[in-house]
């Protein structure tokens, strides 16, 4: 569902992602771990075409971002690790921007804002303005969002961050539907315990390099991932 | 004050400071080079030195009609409280909504009262900066003043000491009475559900006062000279005006004194009361009461609706978009109306500037289109996606589409209100069908160009970490950019064709050469924009 391959982006003369390769199938969920600054946010940018790369291909349902990124776009759902949305529409006004973009008919959009905006307990705040909102009601609203056009691939920076115990599990639930639908997820995040339980698959990333990967029985072992991201971490030679 | 207050204070101004000045001059898509910077610095200071000018001439005509007259009526106070009516009108305007910005809804109250900073320090270094506004605004009629009277009067140095003291001191009284107004209009406009309309309302009260002011200008300063005796025998019953004035025409310290206190007493009793009422301020929730969301069915558009109406509702939500960029089309409106109400008036004086036929239709579209120019929708659009570009970026939407959005907002908005103030202007002058046609088109072409030089300015000027969208319509390169632009490509062929080729060549050749220039001159931009102005959206992070 997604595949990079040899993905480089250089920032002057910082080369914040360096060679990276992974690839994602359909059905998996897929954890991508490291340090402030080693690089996960600018991956996903150049996986959902927000930023361009100077070298390498990423493909997502085997069309290149670089060529099609248009086509791209339209198999995925992007959420920022802070979702700024428009505070200058309302949050039902939102979800129906998003649907019109991906030409969602009404009768589904009704019904999939009804379903996921029960699920995330904010039904009754959909009339009032974003700007209104707290940080995980944002949060909540990108979901929505994402889930509103059944996206093949979703790929998510920091998810978790400033959601509720409830919508936490309600998202790790939802996560796993669109799995099981043979979806895809990717997603960046520094709760360790999360990504130990959810993913079946994980990448550790450190200054832009790709130090291992694989399903989570081949990088954690019989260890914690907290353990194996540790020791990673501190070696210099990885 | 120790010192750790002082550097507090001193960090306060800095990032202000840093701020305005990162605004105007940096790019927001990350650094660019010394040159580049270095050119709109001198850019900006051409433009703003260019619209400072503007000001003082029009308000030298105003005092030099005055000077004479009054000085020798013995009213020489009277001339200069009317410069400091006229200057605190001008400084009260310009800086009341920034004050209720600044002071009162400033993003960063919250972040900066969780530092350990005294409110005080928080509120002198927003105020020195409102001061600063203030002072400025000041100057654009304090300079003309003082020269036109100087010019016409035998002036000492007392008067020019006391006329120092007198504009160091006013700005204050001015800060303290916006203070109270931007925290009225705070309050009012913060506990109403529709807070654009309430704000649009205020703002179009305050400039429709300021308008007619200035509209009616010449009565008024007829007035004056005429009614001097009456005028002063009324205002010189209200001592402190007299006292104003009095302390620079014959200086007299005691009067000075009690002036400078004048100003100054306001000032210090609303520091005192918004230091100890600022975190209760500051922190106040004044929004509107919740709405619970009822379930109805829904619509769905197409793509291009879908942007557009993302477009419209950005600016419908935000008063200072509509009163900055879109003020125009109510004055196109306005124009519309006025030149059917006013005909006659309107043809006796295309009588007496010999403006018959041909001339009379280019006059009226070179006024038209520089009307246009009070419209600016695209030149802070690209800017305004902030810190949402993200959306447009990551959803599957052509960059073509998003940049075509912000140019429809701005072509559907004036090109109606131009066409009907064209067709008042047929209505009105009768022209030839060549004419009609010209009146028509160069306008709406007019429109259309100036909605593209607006985006193009804006995407080669961008800035997306705003605090406060203030920043980006009202104080961004590029609209100072877009503006100046627009409206050099009337003003040029305008005098171009009344100095110099009026005379020349036939009138209904220079205006279908100026229609054909503006068609071109769109066509060359819109291909810009589709492919140069793309790519340069879609590099931007």
């Amino acid at each position: 569902m997604l595949n990079i391959t040899g993905l480089t982006k250089i920032y002057g003369d910082k080369r914040a992602v360096d060679k990276l390769s992974l690839h994602i199938a359909p059905g998996e969920i897929y954890g991508f771990i490291g340090h402030n600054g080693a690089g996960k946010t600018t991956t996903i940018k150049c996986c959902c075409g927000i930023l361009r790369f100077e070298e390498g291909e990423v493909f997502v349902d085997g069309i290149s971002v670089k060529e099609n990124p248009l086509e791209c776009k339209k198999r995925l759902a992007y959420i920022p690790d802070n979702p700024d949305m428009y505070e200058f529409l309302s949050g039902i006004a939102y979800l129906n921007f998003v649907a019109d973009i991906f030409g969602v008919p009404t009768k589904e959009r009704e019904e999939r804002i009804k379903k996921y905006a029960d699920l995330f307990e904010l039904t009754s705040d959909l009339a009032q303005p974003i700007s209104a909102y707290s940080h995980g009601m944002k949060q909540k609203l990108a979901l929505i969002s994402a889930f509103l056009h059944e996206p093949k691939l979703i790929v998510m920076d920091e998810p978790f961050v400033g959601l509720d115990p409830k919508a936490s599990h309600m998202l790790k639930e939802l996560m796993r539907e669109h799995c099981a639908k043979g979806g895809a997820i990717f997603f960046s995040t520094h709760v360790l315990e999360v990504a130990e339980k959810l993913c079946d698959k994980v990448a550790i990333i450190k200054d832009g390099k790709l130090i291992v990967s694989g399903t989570m029985e081949d990088v954690k072992g019989t260890s914690s991932l907290e353990d194996v991201f540790l020791e990673l971490e501190g070696d210099g030679n990885v | 004050m120790n010192w750790k207050v002082t550097a507090m204070f001193k960090a306060l101004l800095k990032t202000r400071l840093a701020a305005i000045g990162a605004f105007l001059f940096l790019r927001g898509g990350g650094q660019q080079n010394k040159k580049s910077s270095k050119l709109k610095l001198v850019g900006f200071a051409v433009l703003m030195l260019y619209a400072c000018f503007a000001f003082m001439m029009m308000f030298a005509m105003y005092f030099q009609q005055l000077a004479e007259p009054f000085f020798q009526a013995g009213y020489g106070w009277l001339y200069f409280t009317l410069f400091a009516m006229t200057a605190f009108a001008l400084m009260f305007i310009g800086s009341v909504f920034t004050v209720k910005s600044q002071l009162y809804e400033a993003k960063d109250n919250e972040l900066l009262l969780s530092l350990p900073i005294p409110p005080r320090l928080i509120l002198g270094s927003r105020m020195i900066m409102i001061m600063i506004l203030n002072f400025v605004f000041e100057l654009l009629v304090a300079i003309p003043a003082y020269v036109m009277w100087v010019r016409a009067v035998p002036a000492t140095s007392s008067q020019l000491l006391s006329f120092v003291v007198l504009i160091l001191a006013l700005p204050f009284l001015s800060v303290a009475i916006s203070g109270v107004f931007g925290w009225l209009i705070a309050l009012s406009t913060g506990r109403v559900r529709n807070k654009s309309l309430m704000t649009v309302l205020f703002s179009v009260i305050f400039l429709g006062l300021y308008f007619v002011f200035f509209s009616q200008a010449n009565v008024y300063i007829q007035k004056l000279v005429m009614n001097g005796k009456e005028i002063a025998g009324s205002l010189s019953s209200f001592a402190p005006l007299f006292w104003i004035g009095n302390s620079v025409a014959e200086p007299n310290v005691l009067q000075l004194v009690l002036s400078v206190l004048i100003m100054l007493l306001p000032f210090v009793l609303m520091y005192y009361l918004l230091t100890v009422t600022f975190i209760r301020v500051a922190t106040a929730k004044r929004g509107a009461a919740k709405v619970k969301y009822e379930e109805k069915a829904m619509h769905s558009s197409s793509l291009s609706s879908a942007l557009f109406r993302r477009e419209m509702k950005h600016l419908l939500s935000s008063p200072v978009y509509i009163l900055n960029a879109g003020l125009g089309v109510i004055f196109i409106i306005g124009a519309a109306i006025a030149l059917v109400i006013k005909k006659d008036t309107i043809l006796a004086l295309a009588e007496q500037m010999n403006f018959g036929g041909s001339t009379a239709s280019a006059a009226a579209v070179f006024a038209l289109c520089l009307l246009c120019t009070t419209v600016l929708f695209t030149a802070p659009s690209v800017s305004l996606e902030g810190k949402s570009l993200w959306i447009v970026k990551s959803l599957p939407i052509a960059t073509k589409d998003v940049l075509n959005a912000k140019l429809h907002l701005h072509i559907y908005l004036t090109a109606p209100a131009i066409f009907l103030a064209a067709a008042a202007a047929i209505y009105v002058i009768v022209p030839s069908i060549l004419d009609v046609a010209i009146l028509l088109l160069a306008p709406v072409f007019y429109v259309m160009l100036s909605a593209n030089i607006g985006l193009i300015c804006n995407l080669k000027s961008p800035r997306f970490d705003w605090i406060n969208e203030t920043q980006v319509i009202k104080q961004s390169m590029s609209v100072l950019m877009a503006m100046f632009l627009t409206s050099l490509i009337v003003i040029v062929p305008g005098v171009l064709y009344f100095v110099a080729f009026g005379s020349m060549v036939s009138t209904t050749i220079f205006m279908v050469a100026y229609t054909l220039l503006l068609f071109i001159g769109w066509f060359i931009s819109q291909k810009w924009i589709s492919t140069r102005g793309a790519e340069i959206f879609d590099g931007f992070n």
